[in-house]
């Protein structure tokens, strides 16, 4: 294996296509339980970068 | 006390028995999504937390996961994050990441791949600290160690964990606290 695909370096794995998936979030809120499955908003989508 | 209370079947728990339990399942599930975003699991009942991923997969294809803190918005920056692996086939490196999270798990597991699995100690992020994170983790072929901190000294209630990619991850997860 490679040093590179071990590379932390986000940037390497990043996927920069704008494609129309549809992305879902899974949202918890612990103090009730209450468990919400749903698609995620476009400023949600924007927001889950990591780089 | 070095070894558990045991409690008969029917009896009544007084307050006391239960606040001595030092450690505690807050909540937990099975993911397939984009996007696992938790709140209100960090609070003043517990100072430190551990969550516990099993079975990880990405069908996707190899992914760097990265987890962020997060009260009503997340901590988008402010991260510092480091550490290293060693392969089973004896090699190793050293990894870091960038400031916008705690990225880790690096690489991913994919289609036949064994799954990953690991543990994230959250050490105070309730409190209006800088949180520290610890990390242990394998996948299909390494073992990770890594560990960092939020820059920020701030309170959050939550956290949230997605892949760099933006797409599926599927894997079971438990947050317990502890004393």
């Amino acid at each position: 294996m490679s040093a590179m695909t071990h590379a932390i370096s986000i940037g390497a794995f990043m996927d920069t296509d704008n494609n129309s998936e549809k992305l879902s979030g899974v949202f918890v809120d612990a103090s009730n339980g209450q468990i919400i499955e749903r698609e995620l908003t476009e400023e949600e989508i924007e927001e889950i970068k990591c780089s | 006390m070095a070894t558990p209370p045991v409690f008969s079947v029917g009896a009544t728990l007084t307050a006391a028995q239960m606040n001595a339990v030092g450690r505690w399942r807050i909540t937990g599930g099975t993911a397939s999504t984009t996007l696992l975003s938790v709140r209100n699991c960090f609070t003043s009942d517990f100072s430190n937390y551990e969550l516990v991923i099993d079975n990880l997969f990405t069908p996707g294809g190899v992914r760097t996961m990265c987890m962020q803190l997060q009260s009503a918005s997340p901590a988008t920056s402010s991260y510092f994050w480091a550490g290293y692996y060693s392969t089973f086939a004896g090699g190793f490196g050293a990894a870091n990441s960038t400031t916008s999270g705690m990225a880790y798990w690096v690489p991913n597991t994919a289609g036949t791949y064994s799954p990953s699995a690991g543990t994230i100690q959250i050490m105070n992020p309730a409190q209006a600290l800088k949180t520290n994170v610890v990390m242990s983790c394998i996948n299909f072929d390494a073992g990770y160690h890594m560990g960092g901190y939020h820059d920020s000294a701030t309170a959050y209630d939550g956290f949230r964990i997605f892949n760099v990619s933006n797409d599926t991850c599927n894997f079971n997860w438990s947050l317990y606290g502890y004393r």
